[in-house]
């Protein structure tokens, strides 16, 4: 077993989990960038590894230590069936889940929080898209860019959703910034040591602000 | 096979409750959260004589030789790390309930009714009455079918003697960390006289295709396990051989010696080559259905744990015969956490240890 592969502990009270490495280096590099400590970010390692990785996650050690585990996904084309879907393999890995996005389900008064945050959303309204939806919106600065990937977008046609169209920009957005390494991925591509995507910019507030408040989200709930 | 185990004021357990033990039951844990603890108590609460304690003390690096001062501390030194936080006055209790509903427990305790009169030797030789101590004699108290048998320690002349109580519990415990080399050769000679060594034989054959027989021989008056080899020309003790196969042999000699009973394997995977671990966990534990007998294992290993995940899910209808505990220690006190979905967190290459 190599040192990547080396099974860690859970060390912190809360947990981040990115349904793929694309949204868990985001949160990761976000919570790095903007100062907001405490967590432990990991990838679910897509889908079809979800409910396994979520069900394991209970006989690791370390884990009667988490107060809040907050699970991210995507929307993508339909953002109530994307969040059920999601819901369902929480219930299959038997957590508590919760009935909305952004809302803590718990199974006992002080037990652990789980929280589903579905990206992207807007005042807390849920939106088409997916992760890159979301970080196409911080690339503003980068007109030229932006008129070439346009201009070859419209070049291959239509016919795509708007997921594939976002993912195609995106793909196209990194390779151009970053020269060095035309197939760098996304997750890489995330790293602030890049340069290649501004995680400061305000499109990427909300989940911030979020983020921040998520520790007092997973607080006991407190008899009045 | 145990269904319940209860521990109470033993070692680093101030109170444990286990319920739906299993027929293989694997423990995981840091170095001092209590594996081995739980395993001594299961072994203890087997075991016919206060001599089983002695053993353990030993088998932990105590040494097998003592002189008892002849003070009341002298004598309670040889107990005292029995009790939970030293705590002599709470007797320790480990009581256990099969799957038949019956019940065998241990008590451990200093009645103080029991009084005792111990005379000093060694450097303090006892010619004055202030030499004579007054001491209150340990005393194992095993109940079971409903019957208490005690057996007091007693001193005299520096030695300890023990009285025992027939009724045992088939437990056998092994470990890399006892020389056991003696006791798996005797026990391997009681069942090749009791011609039950065949399953035993098959089980090493159909590991070790090179060897065709295992015998027990005496070697310069030392009675060892010896191996039959194709490509040598004459016997040769199986500690030569290989550490994997001793201890393979001393794991199936264990589970021979103990039908119906429970084995106790310290440290389970020490001396196995990695390649090896799926055939000798396969025999393992296809010999632990045959000879019914139940498994209590402690381990650190990854490896060992990802071969036995790989070997349950090639055998989908033993994952209920599987218990994952994990051993913890919080402070001075010890617990035991039940692991769920336990195949599920290695298959996703978690840290459960």
């Amino acid at each position: 077993m190599s040192s990547a592969d080396s099974p860690k502990p859970i060390t912190s009270e809360f947990l981040i989990v990115g349904e793929g490495g694309g949204d868990a280096s985001f949160v990761e590099n976000l919570c790095q960038v903007r100062g907001v400590p405490g967590f432990q970010v990991e990838d679910a390692r897509g889908e079809s590894n979800f409910v396994e990785r979520v069900k394991g996650m209970k006989s690791r050690k370390g884990f009667d230590r988490l107060k809040g585990i907050l699970v991210v996904s995507d929307n993508d084309d339909g953002p109530e069936q994307s969040f059920k879907k999601i819901r369902n393999y929480l219930k299959d890995a038997k957590v508590p889940f919760p009935d909305a996005p952004l809302k803590a389900a718990r199974r006992e008064q002080n037990g652990l929080a789980v929280v589903v945050m579905m990206i992207p959303f807007e005042d807390g309204i849920a939106h088409k898209g997916c992760l890159e939806t979301l970080l196409l919106k911080s690339i503003e600065g980068h007109e030229a860019v932006r008129a070439c990937i346009d201009a070859y977008s419209t070049c291959l046609g239509a016919g795509r959703t708007r997921n594939q169209e976002d993912k195609l920009q995106m793909r196209c957005f990194v390779t151009a910034k970053y020269p060095e390494d035309p197939n760098l991925s996304l997750s890489h591509a995330l790293s602030p040591s890049k340069g290649i995507i501004d995680l400061g910019h305000k499109c990427f507030d909300e989940i911030y602000a979020f983020l921040r408040e998520f520790p007092k989200i997973c607080e006991p709930r407190r008899n009045v | 096979m145990i269904k319940t185990l209860e521990i109470k004021n033993f070692r680093c357990f101030k109170e444990l409750y286990l319920r739906e033990l299993k027929r293989f039951n694997i423990v995981v844990g840091e170095g001092g959260s209590g594996k081995t603890a739980l395993l001594e108590a299961i072994f203890l609460s087997g075991a016919a004589s206060p001599e089983v304690w002695m053993r353990l003390r030993q088998w932990r690096g105590s040494g097998s030789t003592f002189q008892l001062s002849g003070t009341r501390a002298s004598y309670e030194s040889l107990f005292r790390d029995i009790f939970y936080n030293f705590e002599k006055r709470r007797p320790a209790k480990v009581e256990f309930t099969d799957y038949e509903g019956k019940v065998r427990s241990l008590k451990i305790s200093y009645p103080s009714q029991e009084k005792y009169s111990l005379k000093s030797i060694g450097d303090r030789p006892g010619t004055a009455d202030e030499n004579i101590f007054t001491i209150e004699p340990i005393v194992f108290a095993w109940k079971s079918k409903g019957k208490e048998q005690k057996a007091r320690v007693d001193v005299k002349d520096g030695k300890v003697n023990f009285r025992g109580f027939n009724n045992v519990y088939p437990v056998w415990f092994s470990s890399p960390l006892i020389n056991e080399g003696q006791l798996v050769a005797r026990g391997f000679s009681e069942l090749s006289l009791m011609k039950k060594s065949e399953p035993l034989q098959r089980a090493i054959r159909e590991l070790y295709p090179d060897i065709v027989d295992i015998s027990v021989e005496s070697i310069a008056g030392d009675l060892a396990v010896c191996a039959s080899v194709t490509t040598l020309k004459e016997k040769i003790p199986i500690g030569v051989v290989s550490s994997g196969m001793t201890r393979f042999v001393a794991i199936m000699v264990a589970i021979a010696s103990s039908p119906g009973g429970v084995v106790l394997l310290d440290e389970f995977e020490v001396g196995f080559y990695y390649e090896t671990l799926p055939k000798v966990l396969r025999a393992i534990l296809a010999f632990c259905e045959e000879q019914d007998v139940q498994i209590f294992a402690s381990t650190h290993s990854y490896e060992f744990m990802q071969t036995l995940v790989s070997l349950i899910k090639e055998r989908e209808e033993a994952e209920e015969d599987f218990n994952f505990l994990r051993a913890e220690r919080q402070g001075p006190i010890c617990t035991m956490k039940v692991l769920e979905d336990f195949a599920a967190a290695i298959e996703s290459k978690f840290e459960v240890r």
